[in-house]
């Protein structure tokens, strides 16, 4: 028994040498003389003489990884002086903070999904972009970074620190949220795409009526309250416009948590038009959502148990080896509210997008300014072309998207919608709301799973947040000293 | 009992016992230095940190930690009392786990090793499938969980709708439902939680001395005798250890709660360490975290000695 | 042999039959694991519990083909199976030594070391993962072999808690015996005290060497182009929440079982067998 084990191993010690020894990746080289190894850990011109190395580290996630892989090739192609070394990690947020506080083993630049990077600006170990923003990447006649950005994320990406303010983060992509639904199903039953929420009320009654009840107008990830989010979001923005809703995030007193009055009032509206759809006894909703995640709520509307889904445009991304061929998939803007903000007589569309995933590159990195120009490099005209097509996801600059055969269906809704929309996302760098006291929704978060079982009313939530922000608020000032 | 007694006869000389107690002392450190050495820098010098967290917030504005005293502490207690705070949940739920953990799988632990040990017909069979979850990683183990009672795809409710039980469904879902929620996640630490214990029980039960069993058989010792009377006391350093880690999982229990139910609904599965992890977490909140860790440590200090010395009572040591 | 009285026999019976039920629920989801593995992820999100119509084996394939930082499944393996002999062995041999000491010798401040142990597994530890990698790197372990053995010979540990339980137990008697023979502490140790608490110290070593198989996030943090088993598939699982391939997921999950689980079938029998340890020596 004895020798046994230890023959055993010796053997499987043998294969690991064997295994590490013998086994990378395939290489391949291009004609133009572009060297690509296993899949893009390293990328080099391939009669280079001592390049220098460029280390990007990506989360590789939905999107895989062959955008960054493309955009490296290009760069390489265009710099022979290069050799760009890329770096997948699924969950690089959890080692990021880490590394950045070590100072060890940094990356040039760091592609994480959203995730807390204002701390590590406010220590002094991020490098400030300030120069990358003011340069054009498509030449003379172009806009400047900061100019072809859009709004919401310039703002997002400054930050004041004891070194003043500057620009310390650079956006990685945008998202979409919305309603997604099922094109084919629709269309088979004539069904039309509701514009207002008394239509798309209209339309779950009759998709009851119409299958007996076999299909439900919604499926939802009950466990994971920040998909209703999106459309509550919304339609809060819908509700008191967008400069309204702005004022929330100053959080300036406790006033902003009064129903009585914007913004908050709308947060009311916004949550009661909610009610009326996902409360559990209106029977939109498929039994069971409140214990399901994204997965298993998606596989509901995969396979026809729901006719949509509260969701975003990473769906059909993430979707992509489990969705039928023949299956199309929509997604629709959220329906305008009755008495929906409008300018100049039309309503105002409005789309929620997701807090942002980002680039950074550390102040310590070996390459800076090699990862700067790889940067500006990134947001040329051409290369977010690139971005959109092999990943089916706008990057927030302004770019003339061209229709390709290679965006599906679900993509060009997508498009539209962001160029139809004022989009948006939360952030605040009030120190109360950074501190963690003040929050968009108090007493416990937010209300979404409570409203669907009933245990709360709109107006008596709103009514007892305020009643708390106003009891709490000089507490929470101090505290966030 | 348990000491170990110089054995030094009292006739040798002084210079020879005082070897006797150099030798000792050098074998006693050669034994515990390098474990001393490692803990000393991997835990003492990397933790040095946190008790100094408990008593700083990070300040924005300079970039570093600024001292704030007991803030930290006086905020944790008040927001413990804050009428929508699931702390007293959370405490309430970790204290749960470890009834069940002590009261629960232990006790089902030492009866499926007793009768595995006293020769249960397949019993290898069955020792090598219960032992199955232990080596499963969690994150698995939990979404195969779930899956099982999912409303759409679950096999569990076909089985009740089969049985004609179907009303007893929770519309809104065994996990999203208050009151079947902290129920399930405790059928489902039960259900993977076996296993481990069988091992270890099994491995205490294999050093029983036959001797004892089979003179015991021949003044016709019943089985329910022999586990009560003979087993159970020879195991018992073993019990009290697992009923000791037993102890520990009211501070360090979170994945469960946090892949089956995410800490819901509304905060109904919550557990302290899940409180902590998800402070860290989403609010980056190193100091709070900090604060509640010392907490813990507080106050799983003195349950820890006192839950010790019952077991010291209960469970004498024997030796064999 | 012993006779069993019928009331035992239907104690054993009942027992019998509640093992059974529950060695299906744990049984079950394995095996549905296994003929899902076998659909293509379209065929699993259509229907989760059917038979897959055409067995495929593209996913068995494309484990096998598996392959992070470079390294392939077989590498992986390599790298799982030395970290865990190697890891378990040394952590084993510290907290054997540790739980020895404190279990049988008394000195001052032995007491406290037993429920020390305790109160630490019960801190979570905050500013440390920085301050570990920092470590690691300023000694330049990180990204070694080195460094991960280094880091098992800690012997305060849950491995020293339980085999404290074990020693304790051991009759001092026999290692009178010995020293009355001349023998030394060290010979008593390794000669006598270790090899009786075998039983207990291999149990140990099963749920420690468990432990290390399935640590993903050590190698991940401070030696990652050491790729293991229980890295590639936290990798795979992390990525399924973005893409969702459940039938690859568990093929891949099911490869890196087997093996543990054979090598559990072979060493359980020979060990958890009721092995008489006899009396006194000679």
């Amino acid at each position: 028994m004895r020798k046994i084990s230890i023959l055993l191993v010796f053997v499987l010690c043998l294969l690991t040498a064997v295994g590490l020894i013998g086994c990378t990746g395939p290489t391949q080289v291009s004609e133009d003389g572009i060297v690509v190894e296993n899949e893009g850990d390293a990328i080099y011109y391939k009669d280079a003489v001592s390049p220098t190395v460029l280390k990007i580290a990506f989360t590789e996630a939905g999107f895989g990884r062959e955008w960054i892989v493309e955009m490296s090739k290009q760069f390489v192609r265009e710099n022979h002086d290069v050799r760009v070394e890329l770096e997948g990690d699924p969950t690089l947020a959890n080692s990021l903070f880490t590394k950045l506080d070590s100072g060890k083993n940094l990356a040039d630049i760091f592609v994480p999904l959203n995730s807390a990077w204002e701390t590590y600006a406010y220590k002094g170990k991020l490098e400030p972009l300030d120069e990358l923003f003011a340069q054009k990447p498509d030449g003379e006649d172009g806009l400047t970074v900061a100019e072809s950005m859009d709004e919401v994320y310039r703002e997002y990406c400054s930050l004041s620190t004891k070194d003043g303010t500057h620009y310390y983060a650079f956006p990685w992509n945008t998202t979409v949220t919305g309603i997604v639904y099922n094109k084919k199903m629709f269309r088979e039953n004539g069904w039309e795409v509701p514009t207002t929420t008394a239509e798309l009320k209209t339309l779950c009654d009759r998709i009851l009526a119409d299958t007996d009840g076999a299909v439900k107008p919604f499926a939802y990830p009950g466990k994971i309250g920040g998909y209703f989010d999106y459309i509550g979001t919304t339609w809060w923005m819908q509700a008191v416009g967008l400069e309204s809703y702005q004022s929330f995030w100053d959080f300036e007193n406790a006033e902003i948590y009064d129903p009585s009055q914007a913004p908050a009032s709308g947060k009311q509206v916004a949550l009661e038009e909610f009610e009326k759809f996902f409360k559990l006894e209106t029977g939109y909703g498929v039994s069971g959502s409140m214990s399901k995640d994204h997965t298993t709520a998606q596989m509901d509307f995969i396979r026809g148990e729901a006719a949509m889904i509260v969701n975003a445009n990473w769906m059909e991304t993430e979707m992509k080896t489990s969705t039928p061929e023949d299956f199309e998939m929509g997604m629709m803007p959220v329906p305008f509210l009755e008495n929906a903000y409008t300018e100049n007589g039309e309503p105002v569309q409005y789309n929620y997008t997701t807090a942002p995933d980002y680039m950074i590159i550390p102040a310590e990195a070996a390459q800076k300014e090699l990862a700067k120009e790889f940067l500006l490099f990134s947001v040329r005209a051409d290369m977010l072309q690139l971005y959109t097509r092999l990943t089916g996801s706008p990057r927030p600059f302004q770019y003339t998207i061209e229709d390709d055969a290679n965006l599906t269906e679900f993509t060009k809704d997508i498009l539209k919608i962001r160029e139809e929309s004022v989009c948006y996302f939360d952030f605040s760098r009030a120190d109360i709301y950074m501190k963690g006291y003040a929050k968009k929704y108090l007493n416990g978060g937010d209300p979404y799973s409570a409203l669907v079982r009933g245990e709360v009313t709109p107006s008596r939530f709103c009514n007892l947040e305020y009643a708390e922000a106003d009891k709490q608020w000089t507490t929470w000032v101090q505290s966030s000293q | 009992m348990n000491a170990h007694r110089e054995s030094a006869p009292s006739r040798e000389g002084r210079a020879d016992r005082k070897k006797a107690q150099w030798k000792r002392a050098l074998f006693i450190f050669s034994f515990i230095a390098i474990p001393l050495l490692h803990f000393t820098l991997f835990f003492i010098y990397t933790n040095a940190d946190t008790i100094f967290l408990s008593f700083q917030t990070f300040d924005n504005s300079t970039g570093g930690y600024k001292w704030v005293g007991f803030r930290n502490y006086t905020e944790f207690f008040t927001s413990f009392v804050q009428p929508y705070s699931i702390l007293p949940k959370a405490v309430r739920n970790s204290i749960y786990f470890f009834l069940l953990n002590d009261f629960v799988i232990l006790p089902l632990s030492f009866f499926a090793a007793f009768f595995l040990y006293k020769k249960m017909p397949l019993g290898n069979v069955f020792r090598i499938l219960f032992f199955l979850p232990s080596i499963i990683s969690v994150v698995v183990l939990t979404m195969l969980f779930s899956f099982m009672f999912d409303s759409s795809i679950g096999v569990f409710d076909s089985l009740l709708r089969s049985l004609g039980l179907g009303e007893h469904i929770p519309e809104l879902g065994w996990f999203g439902d208050r009151r079947t929620a902290m129920p399930l996640l405790l059928v489902y630490c039960i259900w993977a939680g076996i296993g481990y214990n069988v091992v270890l029980l099994s491995g205490a039960m294999s050093r029983i001395p036959q001797e004892i069993i089979e003179s015991g058989r021949l003044d016709g010792m019943s089985m329910s005798r022999e586990m009560w009377s003979i087993t159970l006391p020879l195991v018992g350093s073993t019990i009290s250890t697992l009923l000791m880690m037993g102890v520990t999982v009211i501070f360090t229990l979170f994945m469960q709660p946090m892949l089956i139910t995410n800490g819901g609904p509304s905060g109904e599965t919550y557990t302290i360490a899940l409180y902590i992890v998800n402070s860290i977490r989403s609010e980056g909140n190193l100091t709070m975290g900090a604060t509640v860790g010392i907490l813990c440590a507080l106050v799983g200090t003195p349950i820890v000695i006192l839950v010790r010395k019952i077991l010291e009572k209960t469970f004498p040591i024997y030796e064999y | 042999m012993e006779k069993r009285s019928f009331h035992e026999k239907v104690w054993i019976g009942i027992v019998f039959a509640v093992f059974v039920i529950y060695s299906v629920t744990l049984i079950f989801p394995f095996v549905w694991c296994f003929y899902n593995s076998f659909k293509n992820n379209t065929e699993f999100f259509l229907d989760v519990w059917s038979l897959p119509e055409t067995w495929r084996f593209s996913n068995w394939a494309d484990s096998f083909l598996l392959s992070v930082n470079g390294v392939n499944i077989l590498g992986m393996y390599g790298n799982s199976i030395f970290m865990t002999v190697c890891c378990t062995g040394i952590s084993i041999l510290m907290s054997a030594m540790t739980s020895y000491i404190i279990a049988k010798y008394k000195f001052p401040g032995s007491g406290i070391f037993y429920s020390a142990a305790f109160v630490l597994m019960m801190i979570p530890s905050m500013g440390s993962m920085s301050a570990m990698y920092k470590l690691y790197n300023d000694l330049g372990l990180y990204d070694t072999y080195f460094g991960i053995l280094l880091g098992s010979f800690g012997g305060f540990g849950t491995g020293f808690v339980l085999l404290y339980g074990f020693f304790k137990n051991l009759d001092w008697g026999y290692a009178e015996a010995a020293q009355i023979d001349g023998a030394g502490h060290y010979t008593i140790f390794f000669r006598i005290m270790f090899p009786m608490a075998l039983p207990g110290i291999v149990s140990v070593a099963i749920l420690s060497a468990i432990g290390v198989w399935n640590d993903y996030f050590t190698i991940y943090m401070y030696a990652p182009s050491k790729v293991t088993i229980a890295v590639g598939l936290q990798g795979l699982v992390d990525q399924m929440k973005y893409s969702a391939n459940y039938p690859l997921l568990f093929a891949v999950m099911l490869i890196s079982l087997i093996p543990i689980l054979t090598v559990f079938a072979i060493f359980q029998k020979t060990i958890m067998e009721n092995t008489t340890v006899g009396g006194l020596k000679g």
